[in-house]
């Protein structure tokens, strides 16, 4: 498929080469000429141009109509949502077409769920999960975020949490939050009825929304 | 009326001193990154804010209040922030983006308090029709 990814960052030489080495056909628009051009040393002239990518003819001009997704990296929150905004205005009769955007600044994040560009990934929040995944006494991951304010995320449930032994029906979730899998230490999936019982080292998959994420993580994760 | 007009240049400057000249009762504050403006000999009713970061955040966020804001960045996307975070944060304010091109048109078509000006289209159908006139 033919993709568009917008800014020259540090993710970019590696993601078009990725995206390239799967076979689909990428393009990369910066507004910054001399970051295009240290791409293009890297990775041939045709990787990718310097335009205005906030301007809708400019993305017109490099093909946008006959592209699939466009992946916004800038380091910018404001060319990032602009970018999305009018390729959407450009795409809105195809329905294949979806807008990937990476948000630089969490109070932002906001903005780009208005106006429902499809994915949305928090750069600070990505790398807030990761540092504290990889610390086993407060594991949680964030999986996959979902319409409506929601996430799909994993907690592991500790060796000396409150939350042991005790049956799902004890468990009182903020509003909005379900189980939806369970797996076991074992990596089997356990049934969910209102007398599984959850022990420590279960890995709870849940649905919640984003301003309860803190609170089903403290309440699954604390310590006795 | 409190007016805030961003990127302080020839033209906002030129549009501030109307603005001030059309009512005393007018506020105009201008806003820029840059100091070169500060001490510019300016009416009473007009003040310059010089502010280094997040021009942005502070039209939002500040204590300003203003009736309305015009923004008149060099590019589309610091002008579409603006209207974004106004229209997000459900306030009373009257928008307008002062832009050289058409891309962000569509995206305020049906949006009542933010409208979109493309400058240059104004200044060439003036000059089109000043032309025109004279032949």
């Amino acid at each position: 498929m033919y993709i568009i990814i917008v800014g020259v960052e540090n993710i970019t030489a590696e993601l078009s080469y990725s995206l390239n080495s799967q076979g689909h056909e990428v393009f990369v628009i910066d507004n910054d000429l001399e970051k295009i051009k240290n791409l293009q040393e890297e990775q041939g002239l045709s990787i990718g141009q310097y335009i205005d990518t906030t301007s809708k003819d400019s993305l017109i001009e490099i093909g946008i109509e006959r592209a699939e997704r466009l992946i916004a990296v800038s380091a910018s929150d404001a060319i990032n949502l602009t970018v999305c905004q009018l390729a959407k205005s450009i795409m809105v009769e195809n329905m294949n077409f979806k807008c990937i955007a990476v948000v630089n600044e969490p109070k932002n994040h906001y903005l780009f769920e208005l106006n429902e560009i499809d994915i949305v990934a928090n750069q600070v929040d990505l790398l807030v999960s990761y540092i504290a995944n990889a610390i086993p006494s407060h594991p949680i991951l964030r999986l996959m975020p979902l319409p409506n304010s929601q996430e799909l995320i994993c907690v592991k449930i500790p060796t000396s949490g409150v939350i042991n032994n005790k049956l799902i029906s004890e468990i009182i979730l903020p509003y909005g939050s379900s189980i939806v899998l369970i797996i076991d230490i074992d990596g089997k999936n356990k049934e969910i009825t209102d007398t599984t019982k959850i022990i420590s080292g279960d890995e709870v998959i849940l649905i919640v929304n984003l301003n309860a994420i803190n609170e089903v993580w403290n309440l699954l994760t604390e310590l006795r | 009326m409190k007016i805030v007009i961003t990127n302080i240049n020839k033209l906002t400057l030129d549009l501030a001193n109307f603005l001030s000249n059309e009512s005393e009762k007018n506020e105009v504050i201008l806003i820029s990154d840059k100091k070169e403006y500060l001490h510019k000999n300016l009416k009473n009713n007009i003040k310059v804010l010089n502010i280094k970061n997040d021009i942005i955040s502070t039209i939002i966020n500040s204590d300003i209040n203003p009736d309305i804001i015009i923004c008149n960045f060099d590019n589309n996307y610091e002008n579409n922030i603006v209207a974004q975070s106004i229209l997000a944060g459900e306030k009373n304010v009257k928008v307008y983006l002062l832009v050289s091109d058409d891309s962000l048109l569509d995206l305020y078509k049906n949006t009542e308090n933010i409208t979109v000006i493309n400058i240059n289209k104004v200044i060439n159908n003036l000059l089109i029709k000043t032309i025109s006139q004279e032949q």
